[in-house]
């Protein structure tokens, strides 16, 4: 499946404390992965990394919300 | 539980179709009105041809009906509140509904997505739940009224996006006659017990319970009958067994999900006839204010790391106009769960409509926000309104540390706080007409900068002038 997430789509960067631990949780707990090589993310994943920061953290951007 | 499961005769139903009620984890199966899935506002386009509808509870046309007829009944339950008539990505919501192999579902700006998974009872759905049908449509509808979320980097946002999934599920729920009167006999009318109505996703839960013990409810996927309260989410662990709580944003939002399950159940208790004995019909009109109330919240609501505190506050405000009982019942159960501190709920409860009004009132020419503070330490009865230096950041301009690196600016109230307790202490505010026999700061003899005056029934600060800082002027 082609990437056709939305153009108005924001990214995510680890620029505040807040944002900080928002990424490092997403990243815990799986919530936050490369896409697999069709386009889509891997199950329980809600934010793409789209690359990242100097630092290591990644950068990332919403993809969708998950039930679980 | 009961379960009541009729006979599959595997033949159509004109005109009606046979549902689950809330998850087919409980069983439960009703009749309802063939829906639209095209009906607008707020369109769902299932692709491909409509089956015709089954009573056949493993069949594909089954699973299509209960998946339009909660999504319908859903998106017609939140529609007359909102103040947009149509989805974020446009008028037709996609839904599909088995995308593959995943024990979830999924709203992403372009459909709702559903899929299937293994579990100790056979192959489950998650599109065959209206409880998870209806949380992923609640998403699409914080999604039309406030997009805003949807990149916001903070835990709090993403979880009372969760939150209001799981709300979404409750009160889409309670549209049904069927599930309200069950519910209300379940629980004896007490609705802060749990039951079907507040477990949420039980089939599904059991799945995932099956591969992972302690990532769920013991008895579904998450309850709203719970008692976590409000920490700082950066102070929780990522993530942790469903007993306890973490950042991880479906863990947190049960903090906001079980407070508004115990207002929802505080508001029945106040509006009903008989407090110990509501009917269904009070059960449906409390939904529906609460509806109201959540969405003019939502909508007020700034987007700030403190979105709990920021909904749970506009929720008081909004609430007065249900019913003159309902400010206290929320700011009660806020306080309890520490989603609201107890000087903002003193504050709120102290003011009343007029004072709320005029917070309210439409921006002209980009006005600054404005808050409401507790002023008893200045010797008011009721909160003062200040403005709050609060317009967009043009440029990054922030004041340094020792060490000469950037300090974070204040938020926008601490620095209104900040500012307004200084005109106070150095008597530089004009009390006015009020009454000063009360007042906890002399007058004196200082220039006053700035004059209390009553607008719109509220107490507003306002400035008289500037002086040249001198301490000397008389």
């Amino acid at each position: 499946m082609a990437d056709d997430t939305p153009k108005d789509a924001g990214v995510i960067t680890p620029d505040t404390e807040e944002a900080k631990n928002f990424i490092k949780g997403l990243v815990a707990n799986g919530q936050a992965a490369k896409p697999r090589p069709d386009g889509t993310l891997p199950p329980g994943a809600t934010h793409e990394i789209i690359g990242e920061t100097p630092s290591g953290l990644p950068i990332l951007r919403r993809r969708r919300f998950s039930m679980f | 539980m009961t379960k009541h499961v009729p006979k599959t005769s595997g033949s159509a139903i004109t005109g009606a179709i046979q549902i689950w009620e809330d998850d087919p984890g409980s069983g439960v199966v009703t009749q309802a009105p063939l829906p639209d899935p095209k009906k607008t506002p707020f369109a769902y386009d299932f692709p491909g041809a409509a089956p015709a509808p089954s009573s056949d509870h493993s069949s594909a046309a089954f699973r299509y009906w209960v998946a339009a007829e909660a999504l319908r009944r859903g998106a017609d339950f939140w529609a007359p509140a909102l103040p947009t008539k149509q989805w974020q990505v446009g008028p037709k919501l996609k839904v599909l509904l088995d995308e593959g192999e995943d024990l979830n579902a999924y709203y992403d700006r372009k459909a709702l997505n559903f899929f299937h998974g293994p579990s100790p009872d056979g192959t489950v759905y998650s599109g065959d739940s209206p409880d998870i049908v209806c949380h992923e449509m609640g998403h699409a509808i914080l999604d039309s009224i406030k997009p805003e979320l949807w990149d916001a980097a903070s835990q709090e946002a993403g979880a009372f996006h969760e939150s209001t999934g799981d709300m979404s599920a409750i009160l889409s729920a309670l549209q049904l006659p069927s599930l309200r009167a069950a519910i209300l006999k379940d629980t004896s009318g007490q609705l802060y017990r749990s039951s079907r109505l507040s477990r949420l996703a039980e089939q599904l839960g059991s799945a995932i319970r099956a591969q992972a013990p302690d990532a769920v409810e013991r008895d579904c996927l998450r309850n709203a009958v719970n008692s976590f309260n409000y920490q700082d989410p950066s102070t929780l662990p990522m993530q942790a067994p469903a007993a306890q709580l973490a950042s991880e944003v479906h863990s947190f939002s049960r903090v906001f999900t079980g407070a508004f399950y115990e207002a929802l159940a505080g508001f029945l208790r106040a509006s009903a006839a008989h407090a110990d004995s509501p009917t269904a019909d009070e059960l449906l009109a409390v939904s529906q204010q609460m509806r109201d109330i959540l969405v003019e919240a939502i909508v007020n609501a700034p987007v700030v790391s403190n979105f709990y505190a920021q909904v749970a506050a506009a929720m008081v405000q909004a609430s007065g106009k249900a019913n003159a009982a309902y400010p206290a019942i929320l700011n009660s159960v806020f306080v309890r769960r520490a989603i609201l501190s107890l000087d903002t709920a003193t504050s709120l409860q102290a003011m009343h409509v007029a004072s709320a009004a005029a917070l309210a009132a439409p921006a002209k020419l980009g006005p600054l926000d404005k808050v409401a503070l507790p002023a008893a330490h200045y010797g008011l009865s009721e909160p003062l309104v200040v403005e709050t230096p609060s317009h967009p950041r043009v440029f990054a301009t922030f004041a340094a540390t020792v060490n000469a690196r950037s300090r974070e600016p204040s938020g926008s109230v601490a620095a209104a706080t900040a500012f307004v307790d200084a005109l106070f202490a150095q008597g530089r505010v004009d009390y006015g007409e009020l009454r000063t026999d009360k007042l906890a700061f002399a007058q004196g003899r200082r220039m006053k900068t700035h004059k209390i005056v009553r607008e719109s029934g509220a107490l507003h600060l306002k400035r008289r002038l500037f002086d040249c800082g001198c301490r000397h002027c008389a």
